[in-house]
């Protein structure tokens, strides 16, 4: 007798939705023990998980098969931050007051090991809090094409369907030929987000400063209902105030950061990090 | 699966069951049954905690999570909570109800 087909996928991914959700209400609901059980247990310390990793058995989150990567530490870990950021967050969206951009970017701080700052040097951003478009793909140097642009075809596949922006970024290519690209001009490129520049304070009376400022500036994106984190740069300026959009991410942030655009699109938190001396690496935290 | 200290209420043969009557690779059926291992393990620290008062929450979970002291684990559940035994194998069995249900949705 012939088995019968079935989607694993929608089936997997529906049931690490029910399990991510029954996780966090037991970290919210159970916090006050679980954290004391992390902060007492020597074995807590040494895993350095911070929580729940010993009540919970390992989770594959990954939607395709073939591809199991146990990830319970990350995800764990994570939900102790999106707890600690709730009652940070006001319900109704808006802007962030100045000690709530403090209380923030501390917790941050402590919990990332960055130095965290939503200003810098008297230059911020309009907002640190707001919803995320889906941003395509950079020309990284004249002549990048979808056919140049992928390090590796499992890359292509999973990223090309972005498509490539017509135009440059703000601050043009990221290199001037494909022989001067770096790593770095790669990664900046990956990992870039497009802030509303011209929104920032005075904007119009410090153009060339904050130009200055904002090109390639690092900074930390969080998404707040799930924990995920990753260190980006601006790389671009946008998206237009009509759009009610605050930011926007290229293809890799959105996917690792699981925001989407359209009807689906929800609100990230995006810090400065002050790393003068650039040891931060971009890219997810983990 | 590691033993965990409610194993001995945990029935989920009609999974594998169904899972032997449909087209699913090995590694499919165990990332599938380790989500479901995992809720239910969640689910039931819930429900657990949920009945028991901060002092007493921070002893069971001392039990669970670093003496891995299952069969005191149990114990402590069956003083503590009235019905404990009851409420643990309602909510495991509701989870593998549900689990199925999906399951044969999907088909």
């Amino acid at each position: 007798m012939s088995k019968k087909g079935f989607s694993y996928k929608k089936l997997h991914k529906k049931w690490s939705e029910i399990h991510r959700n029954q996780q966090e209400q037991l970290l919210k609901k159970h916090k006050d023990a679980l954290t004391h059980l992390s902060n007492n247990s020597k074995q807590y310390a040494i895993s350095a998980v911070g929580g729940l990793m010993l009540l919970t058995t390992p989770v594959n989150l990954q939607l395709e098969s073939g591809n199991s990567k146990v990830q319970y530490e990350k995800v764990n870990k994570n939900l102790f931050l999106v707890a600690d950021l709730e009652p940070l967050i006001p319900n109704d969206f808006r802007e962030f007051t100045d000690s709530e951009n403090q209380a923030i970017s501390k917790k941050l701080s402590d919990f990332y090991g960055m130095d965290i700052k939503y200003e810098i040097d008297n230059k911020r951003l309009n907002t640190t809090y707001g919803y995320i478009g889906a941003e395509q793909h950079l020309m990284r140097y004249p002549g990048d094409t979808e056919a140049t642009h992928f390090e590796t075809p499992q890359e292509a596949e999973e990223f090309m369907s972005s498509g490539l922006a017509p135009g440059r970024g703000a601050w043009g290519y990221f290199a001037q030929s494909k022989d001067a690209l770096t790593k770095d001009d790669i990664e900046r490129e990956k990992y870039y987000i497009a802030v509303q520049t011209f929104l920032a304070p005075d904007y119009l009376n410090r153009v060339g400063e904050y130009r200055d400022f904002f090109k390639y500036r690092k900074m930390l994106l969080v998404n707040p209902h799930n924990g995920k984190a990753m260190v980006v740069v601006i790389g671009d300026s946008g998206p237009a105030k009509w759009t009610n959009k605050h930011l926007g991410g290229s293809p890799e942030v959105m996917r690792y950061l699981e925001r989407y655009d359209g009807g689906q699109k929800g609100p990230v938190l995006f810090y400065f990090i002050n790393d003068p001396e650039n040891k931060i690496p971009l890219g997810p935290v983990e | 699966m590691k033993n965990k200290f409610y194993s001995h209420l945990l029935k989920i043969e009609p999974i594998h069951d169904k899972f032997s009557q449909i087209d699913i690779k090995e590694d499919e059926k165990e990332s599938l049954l380790e989500i479901l291992h995992s809720h239910i393990h969640v689910t039931v620290i819930d429900v657990i905690l949920s009945e028991l008062d901060e002092g007493k929450k921070k002893e069971f979970l001392h039990l669970v999570a670093v003496r891995e002291d299952h069969s005191g684990a149990w114990d402590f559940v069956v003083t503590n909570i009235e019905q404990g035994e009851e409420k643990v194998k309602a909510a495991i069995e509701q989870i593998v109800k549900e689990f199925l249900s999906d399951l044969e949705a999907d088909l």
